[in-house]
């Protein structure tokens, strides 16, 4: 198994990083965006965090 | 009829995706792990590529997840353009983030297959320059959306260039039909025979399966964060609800 060389592992190392990066980058948007709709429920009455 | 309207309300759509998401993510993290160890533990050397062939169980789905989830992005963009309905045309910029990565994951590992099997990173064959310009498309489409401050009209402006574009998905599919190419023709075909041994195919089919999940989840929580971003109030109330 750990003989399939550069091209293999490259290959599975660089697709797990792009699909880990896309789900990272997706937490912190929605994380960031908190903040905008506890502002957004606060101005409207509701103030309940999602 | 009326029923599925509903789900043209961010309202809706946004409860709608909380619910699904976790019922993808988990089925996916889960077949990730019985594909790569099947892919790379259990499936035997093929005795023409040698191990470079593992690649193929990323890269054809990868592949796939390309082409299929540019035409949903067409069609997406396509209803909301012509019924105006906001929630068609943030799925349409949800799906185009997912789509990119895969593209361009199915490009890298293809050269990285490539290097190997043919002795060259790149050709400039129907096939790959097909998917090339698939990729165009997407960062076109991402590009043009966020070139334009008004939603609206940079959803209606992005649907165009999605539904000139869709005309490129038949163009890759067949590529290898119509022309004389470099590139492998299809491995596994609908309602015809699979040129591929059930112990190669196995982790191949429950990779397609995790991509098909992975995407639907990661597409419904960008979704939701659209809506928490254009329509706040919405968001909020779709939850306090």
């Amino acid at each position: 198994m750990g003989g399939y060389g550069v091209y293999v592992w490259g290959a599975y190392a660089l697709t797990l990083t792009a699909m880990g990066g896309e789900v990272a980058l997706l937490m912190w948007r929605r994380k960031m965006l908190l903040d905008t709709v506890e502002n957004a429920a606060s101005r409207a009455g509701l103030g309940e965090r999602p | 009829m009326t029923r599925w309207y509903r789900y043209a309300s961010p309202g809706h759509a946004y409860r709608l995706a909380g619910r699904l998401i976790p019922w993808c993510a988990v089925p996916a993290a889960a077949l990730f792990v019985v594909g790569l160890y099947l892919g790379l533990v259990v499936a035997p050397t093929d005795f023409q590529q040698g191990d470079a062939y593992r690649v193929l169980f990323i890269h054809v789905p990868a592949a796939w997840m390309g082409m299929l989830l540019y035409v949903l992005l067409a069609i997406y963009a396509g209803i909301g353009w012509v019924f105006h309905t906001r929630v068609s045309s943030m799925m349409a910029s949800s799906l185009s983030i997912t789509g990119t990565m895969f593209t361009a994951v199915a490009l890298i590992t293809g050269s990285l297959w490539g290097r190997p099997t043919w002795g060259t990173w790149w050709v400039w064959d129907a096939r790959t320059t097909s998917t090339l310009i698939l990729l165009f498309l997407y960062v076109g489409f991402i590009s043009l959306q966020s070139a334009i401050d008004d939603p609206r009209r940079a959803d209606r402006a992005a649907a165009v260039l999605a539904l000139v574009g869709v005309v490129n998905v038949p163009i890759i599919y067949f590529s290898v039909q119509w022309w004389n190419t470099l590139h492998q023709g299809a491995t596994i075909r609908v309602g015809g025979e699979t040129t591929m041994a059930g112990s190669m195919l196995a982790p191949l089919l429950i990779m397609i399966a995790a991509c098909w999940l992975y995407s639907v989840a990661v597409v419904l929580a960008r979704l939701q964060t659209l809506i928490r971003e254009r329509e706040p109030l919405v968001a909020v109330t779709a939850v306090v609800k």
